[in-house]
């Protein structure tokens, strides 16, 4: 009698090994990383108009940091890359939707986004800073007062300046490029976006200079993904990893202008 | 999914207030059309060849670029000209000029559209040319091209949306950073949908109860006049007629 139970507990312990093995494996199976691997292809949404992270070449090809981490993660799963271009505002819009499978676009980690989307670890950091017109007297978030400050919709940047100086005159722009504009046409007296971005274009046009003073304590940029996908976040985490200890991530970073968080 | 709503509409006096500038600027770009596409008709309807020639100009170099470029015209590149304009102002003045092209050509049709007879008859009664065209030829001319008028009227209110890219924080450039910030996307954009609805539709419900007032004799109504109750009902009696006809 007591074999039969023990057997029977045996069986039923082994019957629940079976179904609760089943569900990960499932979920294994619609992971996007599947996904990926199976149709060959992964989709990835980047801004293109925000140099040095992501512009386009001559060729009308996309070119840039973010490209290129997109680009070596491909290589690294083993399959072709389909850069989606993007905006900051379209960032969330386009991971909710499963437009694209993952979002490489010097997308600041907060915890009101990743209440929305899910994080990997950080790629790279970088200040927030202002840039003006060589000729201008502004320093720092102080001057900013009753000053027209252009930002891009859907960034961190525009309650950042609201909190730091709220008589600020905020204008929202589409992307970084317009804002920019804005910013050498005499539109806006100042704009504030990612240290990296803005150092470029100030190289780019001697008629514009960064301030040294940062707008926001260091942000933490990461590639976002859609939630609910544990294998796919873990795939990300674990190439990013051999990403920048086989030093993939500071070569590029030496060839353009941006900055790691591990070099430096 | 009621909870959405309710912190979506959190925001409310903010989409309010995008509604009432993109009203505001939406009128003003208005007038300023009717005085290009009137002006614009009469000078494309000139005896002289140095006064059509500008006008046709103007409308054939609005009417075939993009309004998005144009208003990019008027507020990135006109500072390299020495011209400063807000981006109010500037969103205005481009799509003013832009629906002026058009109402050029919308006026040009209504004139034309008055028999010759008409003004031939005012100028034998000892009307002045300039008397026979205000009190003979406009008002039939302008009651015969009202309702086209009125379109373009709603045209402006949807086109202002794309004022959005040179930061006028009018009701759409103010949903998507709304929604960039509480990314309820369908509660956002479906409150910007409704107000947009509620705009158009109280504007042109002015503009016929104004058509009717103003014209003799008065516009027929553009819309059959029939509540929304009667028409149910016949549809209703329709749908039996043909149930007992099967």
């Amino acid at each position: 009698m007591a074999a039969i139970s023990v057997s029977a507990l045996a069986a039923t312990s082994l019957l629940a090994a079976c179904s609760s093995s089943q569900n990960p494996a499932s979920r294994a199976q619609d992971s996007t990383l599947q996904k990926v691997t199976r149709s060959g292809t992964l989709r990835v949404a980047s801004c293109l108009t925000f140099p040095p992270f992501g512009s386009t070449d001559k060729a009308n090809k996309p070119q840039g940091f973010d490209v290129d981490v997109a680009k070596a993660m491909a290589k690294a799963l083993g399959v072709k890359v389909k850069i989606v271009d993007t905006t900051s505002a379209n960032r969330i819009p386009n991971l909710r939707t499963h437009k694209v499978d993952a979002v490489v676009c010097n997308f600041t980690t907060t915890a009101e986004r990743a209440k929305q989307v899910a994080f990997s670890d950080p790629y790279i950091v970088a200040g927030e800073v202002l840039m003006v017109k060589k000729s201008s007297a502004i320093a720092s978030l102080k001057d900013l007062s009753g000053k027209k400050v252009a930002v891009t919709k859907g960034s961190t940047n525009g309650a950042a300046v609201k909190e730091g100086n709220p008589k600020a005159r905020i204008q929202e722009y589409d992307t970084s490029a317009a804002a920019v504009l804005a910013v050498k046409q005499g539109q806006a007296d100042a704009m504030v976006e990612d240290s990296n971005f803005l150092n470029y274009q100030a190289k780019l046009d001697p008629s514009l200079k960064v301030t040294k003073d940062s707008v926001v304590p260091l942000e933490y940029n990461a590639i976002g993904v859609g939630q609910g996908d544990p294998d796919w976040l873990q795939w990300i985490n674990t190439w990013l990893r051999e990403f920048n200890t086989s030093g993939q991530s500071a070569a590029l970073t030496r060839s353009g202008s941006a900055s790691s968080p591990y070099t430096r | 999914m009621f909870a959405d709503w309710t912190y979506a509409l959190q925001d409310w006096p903010t989409y309010l207030g995008a509604a009432w500038l993109t009203l505001k600027l939406s009128l003003a770009a208005f007038v300023l059309a009717c005085a290009l596409g009137l002006l614009g008709a009469l000078a494309r309807r000139s005896r002289h060849a140095l006064v059509r020639a500008p006008a046709a100009v103007y409308v054939e170099v609005i009417r075939n670029t993009p309004v998005l470029l144009q208003m990019f015209v008027a507020y990135f590149a006109l500072p390299s000209a020495g011209l400063r304009l807000s981006p109010v102002q500037a969103g205005i003045a481009a799509l003013g000029l832009n629906v002026g092209a058009y109402l050029t050509e919308i006026f040009r049709a209504g004139i034309q559209a008055v028999p010759r007879g008409q003004s031939e008859a005012s100028r034998v009664l000892a009307l002045s040319p300039f008397r026979t065209f205000l009190h003979v030829v406009l008002p039939q001319a302008l009651r015969n091209v009202y309702p086209a008028v009125i379109n373009q009227l709603v045209q402006i209110i949807l086109g202002s949306s794309l004022l959005s890219a040179i930061s006028v924080p009018e009701l759409t450039g103010t949903a998507m950073v709304i929604n960039s910030r509480n990314l309820l996307t369908i509660q956002v954009f479906g409150i910007a949908a409704v107000l947009y609805l509620v705009l158009t539709n109280a504007v042109v419900l002015v503009a016929e109860l104004i058509g009717r007032a103003a014209f003799k004799p008065p516009l027929r109504p553009m819309r059959p006049r029939q509540s929304v109750l009667a028409g149910l009902r016949s549809a209703a009696r329709r749908l039996v007629l043909i149930r007992k006809e099967a």
